[in-house]
């Protein structure tokens, strides 16, 4: 189980989050929707302290990790049970497909290069990269950067893999496979924690929807429970912008 | 004075000036070694705005920069034996600065201008590496240290290559002038041979060619190390 508890972040004399509570069990999905802005990406960012949070608590493995005092071991400790998908992949443009996967493996949790291989080799089967194994980064399209990024936090084998908008950067075409990925990975069990605004995505695969407008959560709970019947005002008119069709 | 192009007098200042390239390429290397790592550091300083420390590099990257070598050595020749020789009587050692290979200062001017040179390549280089893959880095859990080395380091080096490999070059033709400490490089050997001779043109004739092959030479061994460098660019 995860648990983040008051988190708390400001830019300047900007609140971007005011206090989020979230709970995560094991082997859940949990989708966070919500406007552009309203703090969802600086979540994430905050749990891995790619962003330092103000405030703020994480539970990890039953430990209490201090978000905002968190030491440099610590904060390499959470890192390594933790993997980062990114929104533009950042896959490392000076490294093969392969390497890419096995950096990780390799240098953070100091396996051995050929299990870190036999590793990254599963991950990207699964994926389906394995045969662009050799190739780099700027020879893929984005839908197969994507499924190299999501095959390098899979690799890790970490307690969460936190999903930071993987498919807005991706052309239309591309959006399927990733998101097809990110399925198969839900049905496998892997805990995720996603930020997108794919909704019927979320519908499919989510266990938990979390929506969070101007810093705090405005609603959670099942998905169905939360996508097809709202009951808040702004989670409705949220909706109704981003699928005008639908009947909520 | 003849008018004539000399050729055996231009083969013996040639086989001089050939001496000399050694003494010009470990001036070269020694700012190279002492600039390139030290422009690292000053570039990384002054990109996170180490407060002090980064007011105090601009304002020595800036004198670095700002000054013709050729002043730099005329100050320091001038002014910093007799500093010196001061200070070491002052500490009561045994040693005559006087002694002193000259070649040491070379060491220390093209030092600093190199230093000063190579920060604004890796601070412009660095800056050029996506902030994206430093993150990612640390987010597969890599340590800030193996962060930079196996991603940030690689790539920046990638995007500084074209400019570290031409202010190289241009540090070499600029060594030339180190014959104003009586240093024996290139331009040295050949002055001195032509001073001996009375044959200016066939010297300079010889010192234009040897730079010029010289620098041909590094120019095309900085080509292979880029293509290794920018190797995962290419598609």
């Amino acid at each position: 189980m995860l648990r983040l508890e008051n988190v708390r972040k400001r830019f300047g004399d900007q609140e971007i989050l005011k206090g989020i509570d979230l709970v995560i069990e094991n082997g859940e999905v949990v989708v966070i929707i919500g406007p552009s802005g309203s703090g969802k990406t600086t979540l994430l960012r905050c749990l891995n302290f790619l962003v330092r949070a103000d405030e703020g608590n994480l539970w990890i493995h039953d430990r209490k990790v201090n978000l905002a005092a968190a030491d440099r071991k610590t904060i390499l400790e959470v890192r390594r049970s933790t993997a980062f998908v990114f929104q533009n992949y950042n896959l490392f443009r000076n490294k093969t497909v392969l390497d890419n996967v096995t950096l990780g493996l390799i240098k953070g949790r100091g396996t051995a290069r050929g299990r870190a291989e036999e590793i990254a080799t599963a991950a990207l089967e699964q994926v389906g990269m394995k045969k662009f194994m050799a190739r780099y980064p700027n020879t893929l399209s984005g839908g197969q950067q994507q499924r190299v990024g999501i095959a390098r936090a899979v690799a890790l084998n970490p307690d969460i893999i936190l999903f930071d908008e993987p498919t807005s950067a991706l052309d239309p075409e591309m959006v399927g496979e990733v998101l097809d990925v990110m399925k198969g990975l839900a049905g496998d069990g892997t805990t995720m924690l996603i930020v997108t605004h794919e909704i019927s995505f979320a519908r499919e695969a989510a266990d938990q929807v979390i929506f969070i407008d101007e810093g705090v959560v405005a609603e959670k709970g099942q998905a169905e429970e939360v996508l097809a019947h709202p009951r808040e005002e702004r989670t409705k008119r949220f909706l109704r912008r981003l699928l005008p069709d639908s009947a909520a | 004075m003849s008018f004539q192009f000399d050729f055996p007098f231009a083969r013996r200042a040639f086989a001089e000036a050939l001496l000399g390239i050694p003494v010009t390429l470990s001036v070269v290397l020694a700012a190279f070694l002492a600039g390139f790592p030290l422009g690292f550091l000053i570039a990384r300083c002054r990109l996170r705005r180490t407060p002090v420390i980064s007011q105090i590099l601009t304002v020595y990257v800036s004198f670095a920069r700002g000054t013709p070598v050729v002043v730099k050595i005329l100050l320091f020749y001038s002014l910093l034996p007799p500093a010196l020789e001061h200070a070491i009587r002052v500490l009561g050692l045994n040693f005559s600065i006087y002694d002193l290979n000259p070649i040491v200062y070379a060491f220390i001017i093209f030092g600093i201008t190199s230093s000063a040179t190579y920060s604004e390549i890796w601070r412009s280089a660095l800056n050029g590496v996506d902030s994206g893959q430093y993150e990612a880095a640390v987010s597969v859990g890599l340590t800030p240290f193996q962060a930079y080395l196996e991603v940030v380091l690689p790539q920046a080096l990638a995007i500084g290559a074209p400019a570290f490999c031409s202010s190289t070059l241009s540090m070499l033709k600029g060594t030339s002038v180190v014959f104003l400490m009586a240093i024996l490089d290139i331009t040295g050997r050949a002055r001195l041979a032509a001073a001996m001779g009375y044959k200016y043109l066939e010297a300079y004739v010889v010192i234009f060619l040897v730079y010029l092959t010289v620098c041909g030479i590094l120019e095309q061994v900085f080509k292979l190390l880029e293509q290794r460098l920018v190797r995962f660019r290419a598609s």
